[in-house]
């Protein structure tokens, strides 16, 4: 009877002094005594870790060198593959931009029947601007056939093989062009020059021409369809002696650029040299 | 085998000629690879030097031009033909002989383009033409010229082995 009642008499010490630790550390008065105890105890663990830490690392170095090596070439491939794509993806994107700027012009122009073709090549001679396009008379290309850009005019077809068709430009020195500037109303003939430069010659002194006038296909003489923009006067040159005035020409086109180029199949140039005296030439 | 290699070599110079020298041009005259390509080769040690390379590149360069085939052909052997002509009587100075044969070669293959232009009313002004086109030309090609053959050198030794030339 005595031993249960001593018994129980230590058990309830022991909750009691239990209970009393577990108040004093939540009222936190055990830290100091419990970071004082601690700190030797973190020291040597802290020692024995950093230790098994290097030990394992030296232990598992070569095959971590040769994992890291292995990742490292999969990145460097994988890496490649996707700088592959991104160019590949940009290209696609521009030539989606590209085809449709063209497709917004045909859509502008219902009238008119059009056959894409990519340029392959230019004129390999500096004192000629001509184009080589990708399509030929087995595609519905003919002779004389107008090839216009995502903006406007950018020459005509001169010659034709089956799978491939040479493209005059309008910046050709011997291009000529039928035009007439907007507002104004004035014709005048457009023509390129061995520098690429476009002029419009024959335009009358009275005429009112500003900078920044358009400059569209007139349709005289049948080599083009009427109302293609070409460009924009950028200068007009009035000399009080001269019969005529003569104006530079902004072409919309950049002719440095052309990618992809649309062909006016449906377009019949009506060729005048018949009807002319012997010895000159027909309209452009 | 070097024959092979003449024309392959003509051949990507052609193929440079046609699609990217329109791009790179002083003012407005571009250099002309095909020239380069054949002065170069007709100027390697191991090679004899022939116009029938002319006649190739002129051949080359029909396919993609507007110009009659025979002009091409002319004006390419001619120069070709000047370049033999030179290395045989100034064969101890290859460095003359090369910018020699680039400058005579673009004035007689501009001459005679800018000759049958002009015959057949081709409206270009001469003077306008030889400033704007033949001049910068000729400087872009003298440019071009030494490594143009430093690389055609390379490529030669590279590609034939010793004495498959001869």
């Amino acid at each position: 009877m005595k031993k249960r009642d001593n018994s129980s008499l230590q058990t309830i010490t022991l909750v009691l002094i239990a209970t009393g630790l577990l108040f004093l550390a939540l009222g936190g008065y055990l830290s100091p005594i419990l970071n004082r105890t601690l700190e030797p105890v973190f020291g040597v663990q802290g020692w024995f870790y950093t230790r098994f830490q290097s030990l394992q690392d030296f232990l598992n170095a070569p095959s971590d060198l040769a994992r890291l090596r292995l990742d490292n070439a999969q990145l460097r491939e994988e890496n490649a593959n996707l700088q592959t794509q991104i160019i590949a993806l940009q290209q696609q994107v521009s030539e989606v931009e590209l085809l449709s700027a063209l497709l917004d012009f045909a859509r502008a122009r219902p009238e008119n029947s059009y056959q894409a073709a990519a340029v392959i090549g230019r004129d390999p001679s500096p004192f000629l601007h001509y184009i080589i396009i990708n399509r030929g008379s087995d595609d519905g290309i003919r002779r004389g056939m107008p090839i216009v850009g995502q903006l406007g005019l950018v020459g005509r077809v001169s010659q034709v093989t089956a799978g491939a068709a040479r493209v005059q430009l309008i910046t050709d020195p011997a291009a000529q062009v039928s035009v007439q500037i907007q507002p104004s109303e004035v014709d005048g003939v457009l023509s390129g020059s061995l520098t690429g430069d476009l002029s419009i010659e024959l335009i009358p002194q009275d005429a009112g021409l500003q900078a920044g006038d358009l400059v569209l296909t007139s349709g005289i003489g049948g080599g083009y369809p009427a109302n293609i923009l070409v460009g924009q006067v950028s200068n007009v040159r009035q000399e009080a002696s001269a019969l005529f005035q003569t104006a530079s020409v902004q072409p919309v086109v950049d002719f440095t650029r052309l990618e992809i180029v649309l062909v006016i199949v449906n377009f019949q140039p009506v060729d005048l040299t018949p009807l002319l005296p012997n010895g000159e030439q027909s309209l452009p | 085998m070097t024959i092979a290699f003449g024309i392959l070599l003509l051949f990507m110079a052609t193929v440079l000629q046609v699609t990217l020298a329109d791009r790179i041009t002083l003012l407005s005259g571009p250099a002309d690879f095909v020239l380069l390509a054949l002065m170069s080769w007709n100027l390697q040690e191991d090679i004899h030097p022939s116009w029938y390379w002319g006649l190739g590149a002129g051949l080359m360069l029909s396919l993609s031009s507007v110009l009659p085939l025979w002009v091409l052909l002319l004006s390419y052997s001619a120069a070709a033909a000047f370049c033999q002509f030179l290395r045989q009587r100034v064969w101890q100075v290859p460095l003359l002989t090369l910018f020699t044969s680039v400058v005579a070669g673009t004035l007689i293959i501009d001459g005679i383009t800018l000759g049958y232009l002009w015959l057949g009313a081709h409206p270009i002004s001469l003077i306008e033409a030889f400033n704007l086109v033949v001049l910068p030309s000729i400087v872009f090609n003298m440019i071009l010229a030494l490594p143009a053959q430093t690389l055609v050198n390379e490529l030669s030794k590279f590609l034939l082995p010793a004495g498959a030339t001869r």
